[in-house]
Parts: C-alpha cells; sequence; structure tokens
C-alpha cells in the first residue's frame, strides 16, 4: 500500500504496520507519522495552521521518511509492539461556540433547525480491539473562548471557525470536521435572538456515513416560558443522514434531559470588558 | 515540724471526704481527657472545608478539656471563683506579653472565615508572590517561584492588600507597546488583532482590546490585551511579544527607541558644519 488520496473513504480506522515501518497522514492541516519500533511506538504531527484545508491522504508505509522530523518525536514505550493501530474521531472535549454569519431573531411560538460544523480530536490507539489511546490530537486546533455572563462566572470553551448555517448546504463539507444539527424551540412569548450558540460537544455521540461524513447526534434547545429551557439529545443517528453507524461514544454520557438556566444567555453576547 | 503537725496534715489530707474527692477528680480527668480524645479522632466535618473542620474539631476539644479540668478541681475543694480571677489577671498579663501571637492568631481566624484564597491559589502579598502551602493560625506559608518559603504573619496578610491571581479562570495579558510616528495606526491595529485571532490559546470571547494611549516623547502608544485562560497566561504573554516583535519587523513597523530632535534657535546664529573626510584624524579638526 502506498501514498493515496483517500477521497471518499474514511481517513480513520485500523491499520497494520510492521516492525520499522512508518505511516503517514495528512487530514487537513495536520501532518502526522506513526513509527513502529520493536518496544516503542513513535508518533510526530505538525500543523499548517490553516482550519479549513482540505487535504487528504494516507501514505502506508511511508519511504520518504525524514529523519530530521522524528526530532520532536513522543515516544511510548512497552513490553512490545504489536502490528495493529487505531485512529479514531471524537468530537471536542469542551464545549464549542459557534456564531452564524449575521445574528437571526426566532419570532415567539417558531422554531428552526441550524447546523453546526466542529472540528474533530483523532485518538491515536494501539493494540488488539478498540486498542489502548496513547495520545489524542485535535485535526485542528480551535481557538479557546469564554462563555458565560461575565468574565467570572462561565466556562472555558472553543470557538468554532465557521458560522452555523440555516441550510446544510452551506457549510464546509471537510472530512476533518463534523456536523450537528441543532432545533431551537422558542416557545416563550418573546422574540428570540441568536447571536451564537453553545454546543456541547462531550455530551455528543459521533456518527458517520459511508462515504466519510462525519455527523454528531441531534440537539434540541426548547425554551420554555421565563428563560429556562432544556437540553435534549437524540438518543439514536442524527435524523438528516439515513445510513450512519457509530463511531464514538459521548465523552460525558448525558441522562434524561438537561435543565438550562438563563436560556438567552446561551445565544446572546457574552462576557463584556471593560479597559 | 514536729510529729503531731505532720499526723494531724496527714489525717486532714486523707480523709474520707479528701480520698472520695480525689477519687471522683480523677475520674473525672480520665473521662474528660477520654472524650476529648475520642471527640479529636472521630468527630469529622465532611460537609466544612478541612481548615474550618480543624478549627471546630479543636475549639470542641479544648472546651471539653478546660470543662473537665474545672470539675475536677470543683471536685477537690477549690474555689473557682477565685481561680478564675487569677486567670483573668494572668490573661492580662500574658494578653500584653503575647500580643502579636494574639493579633495574629485573631488575624488568623479571620482569613480562615474570608477565605480570601486557598492552598494552592497564586497570591502576591506586598512584594513576595507565590503558592500558598498553608494557612495556619499564626501565619500564611507561601512557595516562591524561585523556591523560597516565606511565612508571612496572619495580622500582615490583614493588613495588607492581597493579589489572588488564579481567583478567575481566566486573565487578562495587557501589554504596553509604541510604534514609531510614521507608522500607520490602523494597519498596527489590524495586525495584532490577526496574531490574537491566529494564537488558539487567546480567547476570541472577550475579544483582545487595542486602546490607544497617547502620543508619547518618542512613540505613537497603545495598550493590547487579550484574554487567556490563566494557566496559559505566561505562555500566551510571551508567544504574543515573539510574534509582534517578528510581525512588525516583517511589516516594516519601527519600534522606537528614546530619540531627541535637535533644532536652531529661530534667531540664533547658524550651527557651523565641517565636512570632514574619513581618513582625517578628529583631532585636527579645527573649530
Amino acid at each position: 500500500m502506498g501514498a493515496s488520496e483517500i477521497g471518499d473513504a474514511s481517513w480513520w480506522g485500523s491499520f497494520s504496520l510492521e516492525i520499522g515501518q512508518t505511516a503517514r497522514w495528512r487530514i487537513g492541516p495536520l501532518d502526522l507519522w506513526v513509527q513502529r519500533h520493536a518496544n516503542e511506538w513513535r508518533l510526530v504531527h505538525e500543523s499548517s495552521g490553516d482550519p479549513l484545508d482540505e487535504s487528504l491522504v494516507r501514505t502506508i508505509p511511508a519511504t520518504d521518511v525524514d529523519p530530521d522530523r522524528f526530532e520532536d518525536v513522543q515516544r511510548f514505550a512497552m513490553s512490545g509492539t504489536g502490528s495493529r493501530l487505531t485512529l479514531k474521531p471524537a468530537l471536542a472535549d469542551r464545549p464549542v461556540i459557534s456564531r452564524p454569519s449575521t445574528p437571526f431573531h426566532l419570532p415567539a411560538g417558531e422554531e428552526a433547525t441550524v447546523f453546526v460544523s466542529t472540528p474533530v480530536w483523532l485518538g491515536f490507539r494501539v493494540g488488539d480491539g478498540d486498542g489502548k489511546l496513547l495520545r489524542e490530537l485535535a485535526v485542528a486546533r480551535p481557538s479557546d473562548t469564554w462563555f458565560g455572563p461575565n468574565t467570572r462566572e462561565g466556562e472555558l470553551c472553543y470557538t468554532s471557525r465557521t458560522y452555523f448555517v440555516l441550510d446544510r448546504d452551506n457549510l464546509p463539507g471537510l472530512p476533518h470536521r463534523a456536523t450537528t444539527a441543532v432545533r431551537i424551540l422558542n416557545r416563550a412569548d418573546e422574540e428570540l435572538t441568536v447571536d451564537r450558540m453553545r454546543l456541547p460537544a462531550p455530551q455528543l455521540g459521533l456518527y458517520a456515513t459511508p462515504s466519510g461524513q462525519l455527523w454528531s447526534q441531534d440537539v434540541t434547545y426548547e425554551r420554555t416560558e421565563g428563560d429556562d429551557a432544556e437540553l435534549r439529545v437524540r438518543s439514536k443517528r442524527p435524523r438528516s443522514v439515513a445510513d450512519a453507524s457509530l463511531v464514538a461514544e459521548p465523552r460525558v454520557p448525558v441522562r434524561g434531559n438537561l435543565v438550562v438556566r438563563a436560556f438567552s444567555s446561551l445565544f446572546d453576547r457574552g462576557a463584556e470588558d471593560e479597559p | 515540724m514536729n510529729e503531731e503537725q505532720v499526723q494531724s496534715t496527714l489525717d486532714q489530707l486523707f480523709t474520707i471526704e479528701r480520698i472520695s474527692g480525689w477519687i471522683a477528680a480523677l475520674v473525672i480527668l480520665v473521662l474528660g481527657i477520654g472524650l476529648a480524645w475520642i471527640v479529636k479522632r472521630r468527630l469529622k466535618f465532611k460537609r466544612l472545608r478541612p481548615q474550618h473542620a480543624l478549627l471546630i474539631q479543636r475549639g470542641v476539644t479544648y472546651l471539653i478539656l478546660i470543662l473537665t479540668l474545672a470539675a475536677a478541681l470543683r471536685e477537690l475543694g477549690v474555689d473557682l471563683g477565685v481561680l478564675l480571677g487569677a486567670a483573668g489577671i494572668v490573661t492580662v498579663a500574658v494578653g500584653f506579653a503575647a500580643q502579636t501571637s494574639v493579633s495574629n492568631l485573631i488575624s488568623g481566624l479571620f482569613l480562615m472565615g474570608e477565605r480570601p484564597f486557598v492552598v494552592g491559589d497564586i497570591v502576591t502579598v506586598g512584594s513576595v508572590t507565590g503558592e500558598v502551602l498553608s494557612i495556619d493560625l499564626m501565619s500564611v506559608k507561601i512557595r516562591t517561584f524561585d523556591n523560597l518559603q516565606v511565612r508571612v504573619p496572619n495580622e500582615s496578610m490583614l493588613k495588607s492588600n492581597v493579589t489572588t491571581v488564579t481567583r478567575f479562570p481566566i486573565r487578562r495579558v495587557d501589554m504596553t507597546m509604541g510604534v514609531a510616528y510614521r507608522s500607520d495606526l490602523e494597519q498596527v491595529r489590524d495586525l495584532l488583532m490577526d496574531l490574537a485571532d491566529r494564537n488558539p490559546l487567546c480567547l476570541t470571547e472577550p475579544e483582545p482590546l487595542f486602546i490607544f494611549t497617547g502620543y508619547g516623547d518618542n512613540a505613537l502608544e497603545f495598550q493590547f490585551s487579550v484574554w487567556a485562560a490563566s494557566e496559559n497566561f505566561l505562555t500566551v504573554r510571551n508567544d504574543l511579544y515573539f510574534e509582534i516583535k517578528g510581525a512588525f519587523d516583517e511589516a516594516g513597523i519601527e519600534i522606537p527607541f528614546p530619540q531627541s530632535v535637535l533644532s536652531a534657535a529661530v534667531d540664533g546664529p547658524p550651527i557651523p558644519v565641517q565636512v570632514v573626510s574619513p581618513d582625517q584624524p578628529s583631532s585636527t579638526v579645527s573649530r
């Protein structure tokens, strides 16, 4: 097996590597080399920095290995290495905040479904079955952001580099990002301004279509009377794709519905700063 | 003292009432100390913070011991009123002698109640910055970043300004700098905003701030502030200073050093200027 454009197929899965061989992946901005030795695995990665890079190349075994690349290597020692290594995608380990290109309003009693694209993480595992997780890397590390009413209360989240959209065809079709359908129901008497949105990525499972598209479980935010709301996560595969299969369980399992206080804060402007 | 006197003293000491009093006092002491020991070992306050639990535990133990001692002395026929009066005088004397210690002790209680910081926080007190190792009744122990232990008396802690660096999860990195007067400030601002946007550790919200602070002696002065998670504060500050210098150099934006412009007085004589060839020694130039 040599270098191949992965095309429509998925970039994750299990692969076999002999002792002394190197495997190389280029997934969007991430360049990844994995080298197998008798008693250790070596991992090198670097990023081109462009989160919208569409590259998708897999080379097993890679022959043009530059030894200089292996200076900043991460080494994992073990009593003996097996031939099997697995790459597995997962959603972000913190909630992701995304915005529409321009804020929109949701009148009282209306509902809307928006589509959010979030970056995925790549788990590097070795061994039989699901394998042992040695390292997790963001394919394109998103920026940190703060989500809360002020700079004292809130949580650290990631920012999605892309806008969320009302028409799913407008999302960039990147192989290293997952799409989530979020249904927003405004059951309150007041109009809701949607300026940004918090997606609970650690609580969502990740699904993949046969063509390699990644989708997360569907999310519903229902704003009830007052400013409280319920967050529901659909337990089955996403509605928008018919033949998707589960590739990663949620990091934090959700039991029942989550009640969200101050619903409007999930969608309105965040912490203000003063000089 | 003759034999009779000794005999009478012994008789007084070892009457049936006295002996029973001694036994009762001993039993009270043993029970009291036992109870104090049990309280010290067994009394747990799972809902309270460790410091508060320790304080309550010690308070209860000492109270039991004092009451036990008082009850035992009463059994021995000691007049507690006289003893308390004497204790009052002693307390005043000791109070004067141990003024500092008592002040520290009371300050310690206030500190524990107020909880401006907890063990593990990074604090700045006066010129000392470091990690809080322990908050005791008399003092707070701080480990500075060059690995020294500083003992700050609780009284000083209560009197001075204490900055808790790690109180909130995010912090603002403030950078003040200046660029040459010929620089395009809009270009400078866009360049800085772009650098912050590309650094994943800089928070996108709250947004970075660019504040023009004034026309300085040598430069257009401004403040550039970005937010970062508290644990990334130093990394972000270092990275940005490096990146800003690189980006300014690349864009031809000058960070000026102090400079002065000399000009001739309007009505004064012209400044004489003489051209000197490179091979002519300066000492031979005539004035």
